[in-house]
């Protein structure tokens, strides 16, 4: 979480975290202590697995300037930077 | 009685009313609501907390967190022991529910509390619910459950088909084939396992496993395509996956590795739905604020 904000600036993107499960506490403290500095949403429509098909978390989702989806991630993303740049460049 | 019990969620919720000017009938921040819930479910004395929590569902009968207080308060009334009443609210609950995820989730909550206390009743009961209910959500995870218990596989296949027969979004549909196929695999069931999960390559679990059971059958330029499916959806595997090295094998080098991954992650999935949220601040936030530039949504829970 902590590199996702960092990158944001040098890849030219906006990231914002959606939190499908009912916890504010726990959603907090996470977020303190991997000092995240992003918006983070809270699903309580169940809008992620509606409407974005997500199963499983963490999901990550690359959408273009013209609001398409163009890319989806199930689980570990590992290096963010090595794996999203190349599509961030090409969409 | 609405206003007898005073949470800080509750004071938190009567200010944002009185600051706004509006009215108890228009939506109310789900952060608002969250902490309501939350400061409910910390009171100590579990009979204090059980009133607590029956007032919150009470005053938010429509809002979606009326599920996870109705599990918590569940969970409240086990631990005190009144079984008969924890028994007797859920089912109350789960009767008069009409959403299909609220009503399954409740039905789990209720099958894992038998789970955990008696496996042959969850079975018997997990056989009822096979048949009645037609939420695949709910099929998949009381197959995935009921699977590992003695004599469960024969149940958990029919959960596991029903499910994904009724799967309408084919991600679900491919994670549900993934369990489904790795418990075949599991039975020995090796050419049904290898059928099942070739339906389900978009998911990573059955898309890893398809490949390491390919691997392990000598055929390895499809098993190389199924890790390549696998690490393509979940690039942190890559290591993990050994892909470089099975790729080198396969191929003599890792020459153009890196351009499939990359073009096979890229597609067009549709526009991405208008929506309008709350952050953890209390702040409402659109969708589509964020048209015009590249967007990355990091979807996950805190647990």
């Amino acid at each position: 979480m902590e590199k996702f904000s960092k990158l944001e600036k040098k890849l030219g993107f906006k990231l914002i975290g959606l939190n499908i499960k009912p916890y504010l506490g726990k959603a907090k403290k996470v977020l303190r202590d991997k000092g995240a500095a992003f918006p983070v949403l809270m699903d309580d429509s169940r809008f992620a697995r509606n409407e974005l098909l997500v199963v499983a978390t963490p999901t990550t989702i690359v959408v273009d300037e013209r609001g398409r989806i163009r890319s989806r991630f199930i689980g570990a993303v590992g290096d963010f930077e090595e794996v999203i740049a190349p599509i961030l460049k090409r969409i | 009685m609405k206003l007898s019990v005073f949470s800080s969620g509750a004071v938190a919720l009567l200010i944002c009313i009185l600051l706004n000017g509006c009215s108890a009938k228009k939506e109310v921040s789900s952060v608002l609501l969250l902490e309501e819930l939350e400061t409910a479910a910390r009171v100590d004395d579990p009979a204090k907390r059980a009133e607590r929590l029956k007032i919150f569902i009470a005053n938010h009968k429509d809002h979606p967190y009326k599920v996870e207080a109705y599990r918590r308060l569940y969970r409240t009334l086990l631990e005190s022991g009144d079984t008969l009443q924890a028994n007797r609210l859920l089912q109350e609950a789960i009767a008069k529910e009409t959403v299909p995820w609220e009503k399954s989730e409740l039905i789990y909550e209720r099958f894992s509390a038998i789970m955990e206390a008696d496996t042959s009743k969850a079975l018997a009961y997990a056989d009822s619910l096979s048949y009645a209910e037609n939420f695949p959500r709910l099929l998949f995870y009381i197959g995935y459950d009921v699977s590992y218990a003695t004599g469960g596989e024969g149940l958990a296949e029919r959960c596991y088909k029903k499910a994904a027969e009724l799967a309408t979004n084919r991600l679900e549909r491919a994670q549900i084939l993934s369990f489904y196929g790795s418990m075949l695999k599991r039975m020995g069931r090796r050419s049904e396992a290898e059928s099942v999960l070739a339906g389900a390559t978009s998911y990573p679990t059955g898309a890893r496993i398809l490949a390491d059971m390919l691997w392990e059958d000598g055929k390895r330029k499809r098993a190389l395509d199924a890790y390549v499916d696998y690490v393509a959806v979940m690039p942190g595997a890559r290591k993990y996956a050994r892909l470089d090295s099975l790729y080198s094998l396969v191929s003599g080098n890792t020459s153009g590795l890196d351009e499939r991954l990359v073009a096979s992650r890229i597609f067009d999935d549709g526009t991405l739905p208008e929506h309008s949220f709350y952050d953890l601040e209390g702040r409402r936030l659109n969708l589509s604020d964020f048209r015009g530039d590249k967007l990355v949504i990091y979807v996950w829970s805190p647990t």
